[in-house]
């Protein structure tokens, strides 16, 4: 299998600032391919790298084998959502979808076509005589997806596609965009701050910090094993541990990270290190408890039926050989 | 709640101001009718339409409007290409220079006409370049550049950026994206500053004294009136046509751009 | 179309790789004509004003020399600087306190077909013919004309000639008074006020207004510490334009007004019959350094957002 994406040492500068910094990575055709981090991590340069609104200071970009750095957007067989959509005011639907055919010169007839049938891919027939602006901020999204497809592109690139979206709607969409990639076969390539959206919809994940790649891999990966300190922050959900932690638990003396759900809790002196209950929040599947132990806050998930101990109980704290998991600093 | 409402006091003072402005024009439409052709008599002993065809039978005046739209016209198309080329250079990139770029433009007509008129004048004394229609033409193209400039630089603003990335992502050329996102967008903003780039240059006068030579355009044969009124009641024909024909253009223009936050004319 | 667009794919391409090149070429005719046409010609003012007139040949020397500008400190032509400037200043004054019940009631309360009316209302006149203007003030101020109709109909022609006795700003009529360009002066330059001011009246956010109120604040004290401060930027930006255009022009005074001369005249008659277009130039700078002076102290106080 050919790779679709091949970053190889890009960097990209603007002035003094390092927005990409030497990324290596290789994006496999045919998946779906999540670049994750915070703004001004770099992840949207890489994006734009590809779509060739950004050329690389030094380093390559190759699309399916192909060297690119010297193809002007218009040439390159891949085609982006927009983070806001950018659909064309002054064009209908219709004429927005077919846009891309249009400028290639297909026939009227052959591109009204096929928009319309990009159109009911998408689920907005019938749509096609309206104007953007009388459409809900779902159904934009949708024909900024439906105007990329239209043109059948190797890589399909996505800026933030759902951030505009409120929380009901994104999640919908997080089902109907795995669907559809799974559907059409095409590299899905999207850009995304929200790490629930990157794992539950990615087979592959890269987490930029500073222009450059963290840690790139399956989601279960980067959610069970954090390569540094800075993921295990940004995923979220499992505690931190400083070496001096780690060290008076018995573990070697480095940053480790222990997800909250498997941490059990028992009566002091009965588990690895004892604590006192700070805190509990009720987060509906289960009861968040947090407890200080060693100088250290951790998060304890119990699940909602079992009963949680009140704040200001003593308590022991317990969790398998193997489950605390190493990490780099950084 | 009390500041919801205007007090009296000031409808009255912003009524009384609108009013103000508004007296002195309407005054011309009178003066169009009277039948008194030797003094500003009011009231006017009587009215009649007996002038309308008297001007229509007047050569020089018709020789005066010709040159005005003739100048108007060429400076307009000429503004035109310069202040979109100008626009879009500024919107699309940020470079060394550019607020120099926007005084630049909007200089000639900031300074004062006379200024703008005497310096044209000097430079063709120097350049021993005799004074023509092209002369006219030269400076009014000159302080008609910001008029389109205004119109087109805030339009730009509103569609540079994602949506030409859009256009050249789904495989538009610069050219293609020009044709057929650019233009389509710009359009009302471009017409809307050609008609008020027309209106200006056909009404203006104090630098078309200074570059005009032994030519009359229209505002610079009202001008000969004013200072030596020999022809009172054709005058007042061509001041109540000038009107009309100002008022079309500008109407023009605010419904092109209505609605838009750069609703043109704001930037005489 | 599209075959069209293979064609041009190569020059697109090329903006593309190189965007400086694209930005040159649309930058280049219009600074070219800017530079060559504009800036060449204030160049040759320049260099004209420190040229100087012979005396006795009436020819132009062309020799660097102040004397030109010497000649500018002579009474009879400091007096026509000091007139213009404080016609400029009083016409300046004069607008803004006419122009701000206008803009405030159109900023504040003016909503839909009401603020569509108001902004023609204004638009309007800015935009139509100058010099018809200027004709129609001519109309008003004769002494046949509809004002002193209109003065004697309400029987205050005492008042009128009491005015114009005075020293100084009366004269004959109207027409041949300092009151009379002043007015039409006023007249023809205010629109200029009242676009920047609205411009600028319509950016106070409402909730401030509301936070004022709240705070106790009358609507004088209102109007006093929150709305004129931040309207003053765009008074500010109305002030550029009503004073250089005082400054500059050299129509109005000719048609309506007495017989002592403005900048503006200063300059069409030295250039014009006397032939000295040394001193015509160095009174043109006059506005130049006045208004360079005036858009300094606009720019430090952020005057120019609101243009």
């Amino acid at each position: 299998m050919t790779d679709a994406v091949e970053f190889d040492r890009v960097s990209r500068h603007f002035g003094t600032v390092r927005a990409v910094d030497e990324v290596t990575l290789t994006i496999a055709e045919s998946s779906f391919f999540a670049m994750l981090g915070p703004s001004g991590s770099g992840k949207t340069t890489c994006l734009r790298l590809i779509s060739g609104f950004e050329r690389p200071s030094s380093g390559h970009v190759r699309i399916f084998g192909a060297q690119s750095d010297d193809l002007p957007p218009n040439r390159r067989p891949v085609n982006t959502v927009f983070q806001d959509y950018a659909l064309f005011p002054h064009l209908n639907v219709r004429d927005n979808v077919a846009y891309g055919l249009m400028v290639r010169g297909v026939d009227k007839r052959a591109r009204h076509a096929a928009a319309e049938e990009m159109l009911a891919l998408v689920k907005l027939e019938g749509y096609g005589d309206r104007k953007p602006a009388q459409l809900s901020g779902g159904q934009r999204q949708r024909v900024a997806l439906a105007r990329a497809l239209v043109n059948k592109p190797k890589v399909l690139l996505l800026d933030e596609p759902l951030g505009a979206l409120d929380l009901k709607l994104r999640e919908a969409m997080q089902d109907e965009l795995k669907a559809l990639q799974q559907r059409l076969g095409i590299t899905f390539v999207f850009v995304t701050h929200d790490q629930g959206e990157a794992l539950s919809m990615a087979d592959k994940v890269a987490v930029f910090n500073d222009g450059r790649i963290v840690q790139i891999g399956s989601p279960e990966e980067i959610y069970q094993r954090p390569r540094t300190r800075f993921v295990a922050d940004f995923v979220g959900s499992a505690n931190v541990l400083p070496p001096e932690f780690c060290a008076s638990v018995g573990a070697p003396k480095t940053w480790a990270s222990l997800r909250a759900e498997v941490i059990g809790l028992t009566a002091p002196g009965a588990g690895r290190i004892d604590g006192t209950v700070a805190g509990r929040r009720y987060l509906g599947p289960v009861n968040r408890v947090t407890v200080m132990a060693g100088g250290t806050a951790l998060s304890v998930d119990l699940p909602a039926s079992a009963a949680a101990p009140e704040p200001g109980a003593s308590v022991g704290l317990t969790w398998d050989e193997g489950a605390l998991h190493r990490m780099e600093e950084g | 709640m009390p500041s919801d409402r205007a007090s009296l006091g000031l409808k009255i003072a912003a009524f009384a101001g609108l009013l103000f402005l508004h007296l002195p024009i309407l005054l011309i439409f009178v003066y169009a009718f009277t039948t008194e052709d030797r003094t500003y008599q009011w009231p006017p002993p009587g009215l009649t339409l007996k002038w309308f065809g008297v001007t229509w039978n007047r050569p020089d005046v018709w020789e005066a409007l010709t040159l005005s739209l003739k100048v108007a016209a060429i400076s307009t198309a000429l503004a035109l290409v310069l202040g979109t080329l100008c626009a879009a250079a500024v919107s699309r990139a940020r470079f060394f220079g550019r607020e120099t770029v926007s005084l630049l433009v909007i200089l000639p007509i900031a300074l004062p006409g006379i200024i703008t008129g005497i310096a044209l004048r000097s430079a063709f004394n120097l350049g021993g370049i005799p004074f023509s229609t092209l002369t006219i033409i030269l400076g009014h193209a000159t302080f008609c550049i910001v008029v389109v400039y205004n119109n087109a630089v805030a339009r730009f603003r509103r569609i540079s950026g994602p949506m030409l990335e859009a256009s050249a992502d789904l495989g538009a050329n610069g050219f293609q994206t020009f044709r057929y996102i650019v233009l389509p967008n710009i359009g009302t903003a471009l017409l809307a500053g050609g008609m008020l780039a027309f209106a200006l240059s056909f009404d203006e006068v104090i630098v078309t004294t200074f570059t005009a030579g032994q030519q009359a355009t229209l505002p610079i044969w009202m001008l000969e009136e004013l200072v030596r009124p020999r022809q009172r009641p054709v005058t007042n024909v061509v001041a109540m046509m000038v009107v009309l024909v100002t008022f079309l253009p500008i109407l023009g223009a605010y419904y092109l751009t209505r609605g838009g936050s750069e609703t043109a004319g704001g930037g005489k | 179309m599209a075959a069209l667009a293979r064609l041009t794919d190569p020059l697109s391409d090329l903006f593309w790789r190189r965007p400086r090149v694209l930005l040159v070429l649309l930058l280049a005719p219009p600074l070219l004509w800017l530079v060559v046409v504009y800036i060449g010609s204030l160049a040759a003012l320049l260099v004209q004003s420190f040229f100087s007139i012979d005396e006795f040949t009436g020819l132009i020397k062309h020799e660097f020399t102040l004397k030109t500008y010497a000649e500018l400190f002579r009474p009879a032509n400091f007096d026509i600087v000091i007139r213009t400037t404080v016609m400029a200043a009083a016409v300046t004054i004069a607008a803004a306190i006419i122009s701000f019940p206008i803009a405030y009631y159109a900023a504040r309360y003016a909503r839909g077909r009401m603020k569509a009316f108001f902004y023609l209302a204004v638009m309007l006149p800015l935009w139509s013919s100058y010099l018809v203007k200027v004709y129609a003030w001519k109309l008003i101020l004769a002494k046949e004309g509809i004002l002193t109709w209109a003065v004697d109909g309400i029987g205050a022609s005492a008042v009128l000639n009491a005015i114009l006795a005075l020293p100084v700003i009366g004269g004959n009529s109207l027409s041949v008074s300092y009151i009379g360009t002043f007015l039409v002066f006023l007249y023809v330059w205010l629109p200029y006020m009242i676009l920047p001011l609205q411009a600028s009246l319509e950016r106070v956010p409402q909730n401030l207004l509301e936070a004022s109120d709240d705070l106790g604040a009358s609507r004088r004290q209102t109007l006093r510490h929150v709305i004129l401060p931040m309207a003053m930027p765009g008074m500010i930006a109305g002030s550029i334009f009503t004073f250089s255009l005082t400054l500059g022009d050299y129509i109005i005074p000719q048609i309506v007004g007495s017989s002592r001369n403005f900048i503006g005249q200063a300059v069409y008659a030295h250039q014009g019959t006397a032939g000295n277009i040394p001193l015509a130039a160095a009174f043109a700078v006059v506005p130049i350094v006045i208004m360079g002076f005036y858009l300094w102290v606009a720019k430090r106080k952020g005057a120019f957002d609101a243009l």
